[in-house]
């Protein structure tokens, strides 16, 4: 073979492997384009359902952030779909970059060293095989994607890229020919504590109040109720307030402290709602024996993260009295409006007799008209 | 037959007669093309209100006011002293009798409401952020006469109209979540009401609200009320003033 010749083989066995790569950059996810010979973006889709044990809606896959403890203690559960049809890249490997690279570039090596600094998340498993072609869903480990920046910038946030790669033999140092880019958001933020304004007094529905902060989007309250009893929601009687006790120390409440919504020590009431809400509502008959409740509020963000205890504030657990107690003071106290007027337990004038007069009263009146109507006639 | 057929074909002819002779004349007084409505009114004499020949039917006098509504004031138990409501209502009457361009007879109903809050006192008599509330729903059966002779046949604006009837009151009160008491409180109502006839002023857009929603008369309405509870209701009677807006259609 000549020279000319067997460089023309070269020529064309370069025309032939090269070309489908050049292709593949032009239309791949995968950001900027190196030297390195490309992987393939496969057009495969990968779609987030879950994070932290959280279930992520349509809406949220791409907005919403994952906490740094839902993070470093969970893992996220994908959705690939659209796998190329083809049994010969069985093998799905995650990998997640801290440096410049981009992980679907080059093989295994060229990966881990260098600037591509490259970190495979799917450690537990050597990669992991796909047994559906079409769709296939997995967990992927992404404590190291957290740890990694907790360690590097501490509090940072924002969009991650993780490298889903499809490949034809199980840790293999083949370079990728199908992978995907793959951005979460990682929000490592905690919102600002809550800023107490109303801590209220009264008998049946006490009144706390709080500023959020503007990240929140949820919030806890946590009443240490451990100088008395807690009555059940269900059967809570009314507590006899003016003998409880007035101590507004908490064991459990502190200001700046950190808030751990799973640990629930008895004496310690927590109540969560995902609203934005900036007020609650306490029945002190929830209450026995406390005159003093010791409260504090945390805020939630979207990503989960819990801020520290707001500052300590007691609520008063006391006996009030409102308007109608005045009334039947000031009337004696036998005092009750009898016609046609009731207090609990007291004989009412049935409530349809009362409706029924004024419509039988209106149509009298439009006989009575029809009446004028016919003799005008 | 023959003779019905004449008369029908008379008759189509004096319609188109008189359409023909009806726009020429809006020709001559009314600029070509104009879409002010008012100025039509005012330049054609077919279509001045005190000329028109064709007034929509009226049936109902329905008035929308509110005020302030004070409870239990100088009494040991005003609680609610820094609380003037307010109070809003909606009265629907229809007319049992009109005397054209003098007055209307009317009877029926209303209904309103009026919501109170004050702190609730603790055993030191201080105030507790706990709220005490009363709620009064008042309604009405009433008979009333509007005389609107002034603004028909003088040209002033001032309709005059009283009203007596018997209202009942539904009153419900609670402390914090406690419901502590709720009743009806029973008596009779008064009311003296001036009004401003709102047509007088835009004869040309009263006459398009008729046509165009049947309403024949609009008038802004100030009233007193002296409503008087039997001795064994709730005192939540009083002498009230209101305001609103008030149709006839």
């Amino acid at each position: 073979m000549t020279r000319k010749c067997a460089y023309l083989l070269w020529l064309a066995a370069l025309i032939v492997i090269g070309g489908p790569r050049a292709s593949a950059q032009t239309a791949g996810t995968g950001g900027s384009v190196s030297s390195a010979p490309a992987a393939e973006d496969g057009n495969f889709n990968v779609d987030l359902i879950k994070a932290g044990g959280k279930d992520f809606n349509p809406q949220e896959r791409t907005g919403r952030p994952i906490g740094l403890e839902a993070c470093i203690e969970g893992s996220i559960e994908v959705t690939l779909s659209q796998l190329p049809n083809s049994a010969a890249y069985p093998y799905l490997e995650v990998w997640y970059s801290t440096g410049s690279g981009n992980c679907q570039m080059g093989d295994r090596a060229t990966r881990t060293a260098g600037s591509q600094n490259c970190t495979k998340l799917t450690h537990d498993k050597e990669s992991e095989q796909i047994n559906s072609y079409r769709t296939f869903n997995t967990e992927v480990r992404i404590e190291p994607v957290c740890r990694l920046n907790e360690e590097q910038t501490e509090g940072a946030e924002g969009p991650q890229t993780l490298y889903f790669l499809l490949l034809q033999s199980k840790g293999s140092a083949e370079q990728a020919q199908f992978y995907r880019a793959f951005t979460i958001r990682i929000d490592t933020h905690a919102p600002t504590p809550p800023k107490i304004t109303l801590a209220g007094s009264g008998q049946t529905d006490i009144k706390l109040e709080w500023e959020l902060p503007v990240s929140s989007t949820n919030f806890w309250v946590a009443a240490d109720y451990s100088n008395g009893a807690l009555s059940s929601d269900g059967d809570a009687g009314m507590s006899d307030a003016s003998v409880g006790s007035n101590d507004c120390n908490s064991n459990y409440l502190r200001a700046g402290d950190k808030f751990d919504p799973d640990a629930r020590p008895t004496g310690l009431y927590v109540r969560n709602t995902e609203s934005i809400s900036t007020s609650w509502s306490f029945d002190g008959a929830l209450f026995q024996g406390v005159k003093k409740v010791p409260v504090v509020v945390v805020a939630e963000d979207l990503a989960g993260n819990l801020s520290r205890q707001s500052e300590v504030r007691c609520i008063t657990v006391e006996p009030t009295t409102g308007f109608w107690e005045r009334y039947k003071a000031a009337n004696g106290s036998d005092a009750e409006p009898g016609c046609a007027c009731s207090a609990p337990g007291a004989p009412t004038r049935s409530r349809n007799t009362v409706l029924a007069t004024p419509v039988a009263l209106l149509l009298v009146g439009a006989c009575v008209r029809r009446r004028i109507r016919r003799r005008a006639r | 037959m023959s003779v019905s057929r004449i008369s029908v074909l008379a008759s189509i002819g004096i319609v188109i007669a008189a359409l023909g002779s009806s726009s020429s004349a809006a020709a001559q007084e009314v600029r070509p093309g104009t879409t002010n409505t008012q100025e039509q009114s005012q330049l054609d004499p077919l279509l001045k209100p005190a000329h028109r020949k064709i007034e929509s039917p009226e049936r109902f006098v329905l008035e929308l006011k509110g005020g302030p509504y004070r409870v239990f004031a100088d009494t040991a138990y005003d609680v609610f002293a820094s609380d003037s409501g307010p109070s809003f209502g909606a009265q629907l009457e229809g007319i049992l009798f009109r005397l054209p361009r003098v007055l209307y007879i009317t009877g029926g109903g209303g209904i309103g409401y009026a919501g109170y809050d004050a702190k609730a006192l603790n055993e030191r008599m201080e105030e507790a952020t706990e709220e005490t509330t009363l709620s009064l729903v008042p309604m009405n059966v009433a008979a009333s006469v509007r005389v609107d002779v002034l603004p028909r046949r003088l040209g002033i604006p001032v309709i005059f109209a009283a009203r007596v009837g018997w209202r009942w009151t539904h009153w419900d009160t609670n402390t914090g979540k406690l419901n502590d008491a709720a009743g009806w409180s029973i008596g009779p109502m008064f009311t003296g009401q001036v009004a401003l006839d709102l047509d007088s002023f835009e004869p040309g857009g009263a006459r398009k609200l008729d046509e165009e929603w049947g309403i024949n008369h609009t008038f802004l309405l100030g009233e007193v009320t002296h409503y008087a509870t039997t001795d064994k209701s709730l005192p939540v009677g009083g002498t009230t003033w209101s305001i609103g807006l008030g149709v006839a259609f």
